[in-house]
């Protein structure tokens, strides 16, 4: 993974909010971030740490005039010649609540606006949208004529994550996507994130407040607090932090809690443990010495 | 365009939360004086008239302590406009506006262009009455909060029920409509970065701007209109859920009171309104 | 003790009278008792929030009855009567809070019932208190947390007195700060006496209850404390329920030595038994 070059490097970046009105807030203060290309990073923090503010910089969203260098897929972000567009078509953001943005009265149609804003030709449009439907979960045949607000909640999320994953983006961030959704939905949505980062290549960026999700999926972890990045590491490194991620507010999963206390209590155990499995060997190991 | 966060911020008639007498009235005194001072303003168009209430306005606005700035900063973006109007009014509306009491002197004349003194009158009361409006406004958005209003309209619409007036539920209409601004402010902006994000372009200057705009409008209103229509349906059931059945019947938490302050200001506005209809002809100018 | 809510009998399928109903309840029963912390659990489509819904009478069964205080949803008589003695709070918190103001928006349930003005303030004072909201009164409710606008919510069903709280998914859209603060409250309602009724797709939150039900395809498949519940790992995975991971790794170590205990909770509970069973140091300070 270290041999891989970066696809976004981010430096000391600062941002404020409605600058030079007197609702002005400063929501970054020094945030340095590297993702390495095909990793898949999580980004962890309170509410209001900054963790949206910073990926919005990823794709153009925000563009800081302020300290702090942005650099995304080779790009200097701060370049007023950019080509926004040709990079928001390579990162691909995904919203909390990803449905407030379907519009369409067709599903297919609503996962079609990305690619053809392209301006890709109507087979190659289509082959994208039949991919990417495919992917999450809506069959393509089956669902691209449906109304778009017929379907079910978990549904439209689907259609919606779709319409990013239409673009083919090398690069997919993923902003607390699974806020209100079901185990169920969840699980779902785990699997088809982890087989876009196995199996098609994609760097994944993953913002989320659930760290068993994030033990399962994520290889390095930053940690945001207060507009700035305050821990970085791989996961199992992170999670073996509980007392320090306490200091921001932030939790552990519980299997890593458990594994930290049995430590403290004296038993050898690893105490890097991310999963109910690997808890489970080491266990057996002492109960059964 | 591509700034996204000035959505968060509606900041046209906000409340100030500083203290003075003003502040402190009941919101039924506002809204009365309001009332009156618009009459008063309908019914004088003399240049004299229209300085004195100027003034009468302006004093308020000292009275509640808000500064000056911030009201006239509400104005900047509307000025070109204002100016534009203003000229076309002054130099081509000469021979429809004939003063009350006066005859029509022509001061220039050329071609479509014709400037009367009924013209400058014209364009010099609307501007008067234009910042009059303005530092009104200012008296009942900048001083009383929204819930305070709500509940001054909704006290003086009372006694219209018996007529079948809903006072009750348009002032809750009035809230709630109030209450989802900044919500929908929000929720706009989400929705913009979501499609922004998707391909659509709503930042760049370009040719066809026209279809595009169309289009653009689509790619937002509908989400959000869906999002609005969503979070009405549920805030129905959330407000059956808590017995509500309409304006019959229902009591009230705050209650408002006149005190002494609130009846010298709307007696002296009165006496002062009746002044200003009754002798409006009687001005000088 | 008599059941404060009795479900007898209970089917419901929307759009009963047309042509494509859909069966969201089949024969449900159950009785809830007073003092009671039911928890609910089962993924989006099993009927969970359906069910929540007839305890206020916003739903009422096609087959069977629903009895509230020893009234009857169906009669439409005995709506305001069952609303006031169940309070319920939904899943997003903007959508049910009604005005500009913190405190007015607990008040708006005592007054959609005429409760005299004294008595509102009073209500409203104590269910601010109780929910920790007594900073905030006075400000606007979009500039509050997730977790303070549920509290917003629950204190607005808490001024109406009523003796049952049902939250339906209340945590769903909330972040873990959120979540923990509300179901503290909850906690503490609780032990003062109130009935909770706590809807929810997570299964951590089932281990706040006295009794959980798992509920699918719209019947009651599980019940019991949430001990016996969790214990039943196997069923729970494939009605693809969440198992906590305490539980899962319980589970797990009992399947392979049958004397350790398979249905612990929590993480100090976990904790404790290994060490009894590795014979460990004393616990670290």
């Amino acid at each position: 993974m270290s041999d891989q070059p970066p696809v976004i490097q981010v430096n000391d970046l600062h941002h404020t909010f409605l600058r030079g009105t007197p609702f002005e807030v400063q929501a970054l203060k020094g945030a340095t971030l590297e993702i390495k290309k095909g990793d898949a990073v999580g980004i962890i923090g309170r509410t209001g740490a900054g963790k949206s503010t910073i990926v919005q910089h990823f794709n153009g969203l925000i563009r800081s005039r302020e300290r702090g260098k942005v650099i995304v897929l080779g790009h200097d972000m701060a370049d007023p010649n950019l080509d926004v567009r040709a990079i928001r078509q390579r990162v691909g953001l995904v919203f909390q609540y990803p449905e407030a943005q379907l519009f369409e009265r067709l599903v297919g149609d609503d996962v079609a606006f990305g690619p053809f804003k392209m301006g890709l030709s109507i087979d190659k449009v289509r082959e994208r949208v039949r991919w990417a439907m495919n992917m999450v979960g809506l069959p393509f045949e089956t669902f691209k004529d449906r109304f778009t607000f017929s379907l079910s909640g978990g549904e439209m999320r689907k259609a919606a994550i779709a319409g990013v994953l239409a673009l083919r983006p090398e690069v997919l961030v993923l902003d607390e996507s699974t806020s209100g959704v079901d185990p169920r939905g969840r699980k779902e949505l785990l699997a088809y994130i982890r087989r876009l980062h196995e199996e098609e290549g994609l760097t994944i960026i993953f913002i989320s407040t659930n760290m068993e999700d994030l033990a399962a999926l994520v290889n390095h972890i930053y940690v945001v607090a207060d507009g700035r990045t305050v821990m970085y590491g791989e996961t199992g490194e992170v999670f073996s932090k509980p007392d320090e991620l306490h200091r921001y507010d932030l939790g552990t999963p519980q299997i890593t809690e458990v594994m930290y206390q049995l430590k403290r209590r004296g038993l050898p155990v690893n105490d890097r443990c991310i999963s109910v499995e690997q808890a489970e060997e080491e266990v057996w190991k002492i109960l059964n010495s | 365009m591509e700034d996204f966060e000035f959505l968060r911020n509606v900041t046209v008639g906000q409340y100030l939360p500083v203290d003075s007498i003003v502040h402190r009235m009941d919101p039924r005194t506002k809204l009365t004086i309001m009332l009156l001072m618009v009459i008063a303003i309908t019914f004088n168009t003399s240049y004299t008239a229209n300085v004195i209430l100027l003034v009468v306005s302006f004093a308020f606005v000292i009275i509640s302590n808000v500064p000056v700035s911030y009201i006239l900063s509400g104005i900047k973006p509307a000025i070109p406009l204002i100016v534009v109007l203003a000229l076309m009014q002054l130099l081509f509306y000469g021979d429809q506006y004939v003063p009350t009491g006066m005859v029509s002197v022509t001061l220039f004349k050329w071609g479509w262009i014709h400037i009367t003194n009924g013209s400058v009158q014209l364009v010099v009361v609307s501007t008067l009455r234009f910042l009059q409006l303005m530092f009104l406004a200012s008296l009942l958005t900048n001083t009383s909060t929204t819930a305070e209003l709500t509940h001054g309209m909704e006290d003086m619409l009372r006694p219209f029920s018996k007529i079948g007036v809903p006072g009750h539920e348009l002032s809750l209409v009035f809230t709630i409509a109030l209450r989802f601004v900044p919500i929908l402010a929000e929720q706009l902006e989400i929705v913009m970065k979501s499609q922004a994000s998707r391909g659509a372009d709503l930042g760049s200057r370009s040719k066809l701007q026209f279809v595009k705009t169309a289009r653009l409008v689509t790619v937002l209103v509908v989400p959000l209109f869906i999002d609005a229509l969503r979070r009405a349906e549920d805030l129905i059931l959330a407000m059956e859920a808590r017995c509500y059945v309409g304006g019959k019947k229902r009591s009230h938490m705050v209650q408002l009171h006149f005190n002494r302050t609130d009846l010298i200001a709307i007696g002296s506005v009165l006496i002062f309104t009746v002044i200003m209809v009754v002798f409006q002809n009687s001005f000088p100018l | 003790m008599e059941p404060i809510i009795q479900a007898r009998n209970v089917s419901f399928a929307y759009n009963a009278e047309s042509p494509h109903p859909v069966q969201a309840l089949k024969n449900i029963n159950l009785n809830i008792f007073p003092g009671d912390y039911l928890v609910i659990v089962g993924h989006n489509g099993s009927g969970k929030s359906t069910l929540a819904k007839h305890f206020n009478a916003l739903l009422r069964p096609t087959e069977g009855d629903v009895i509230v205080a020893g009234l009857d949803t169906q009669d439409l008589e005995n709506v305001l009567g069952i609303r006031s003695t169940v309070g319920m709070v939904f899943q997003i918190p903007d959508n049910q809070i009604v005005a500009t103001v913190v405190q007015e928006d607990v008040a708006f349930g005592p007054e959609n019932l005429g409760i005299p003005h004294d008595e509102i303030k009073a209500r409203v004072d104590w269910a601010l208190k109780v929910t920790g909201l007594e900073d905030v009164r006075t400000r606007a409710p979009h500039l509050l947390s997730g977790g303070q606008k549920q509290r917003v919510a629950i204190a607005g069903a808490m001024a109406m007195k009523t003796a049952v709280l049902v939250l339906d998914e209340a945590t769903a859209y909330l972040d873990p700060v959120g979540r923990q603060d509300v179901l503290r409250v909850v906690r503490e309602l609780n032990t003062q006496g109130v009935t909770i009724v706590a809807i929810t797709h997570f299964m951590h939150e089932a281990i706040e209850g006295s009794r959980v039900i798992v509920m699918e395809g719209g019947e009651i498949v599980m019940q019991g404390t949430p001990r016996e519940i969790f214990s039943r790992v196997e069923e729970l995975r494939a009605l693809q329920l969440d198992v906590p991971q305490t539980t899962d790794l319980a589970y797990r170590l009992h399947q392979r030595k049958a004397d350790f205990p398979g249905d612990l909770l929590t993480v100090p509970e976990v904790v404790d038994t290994i060490c009894e069973f590795a014979r460990c140091k004393e616990a670290v300070a």
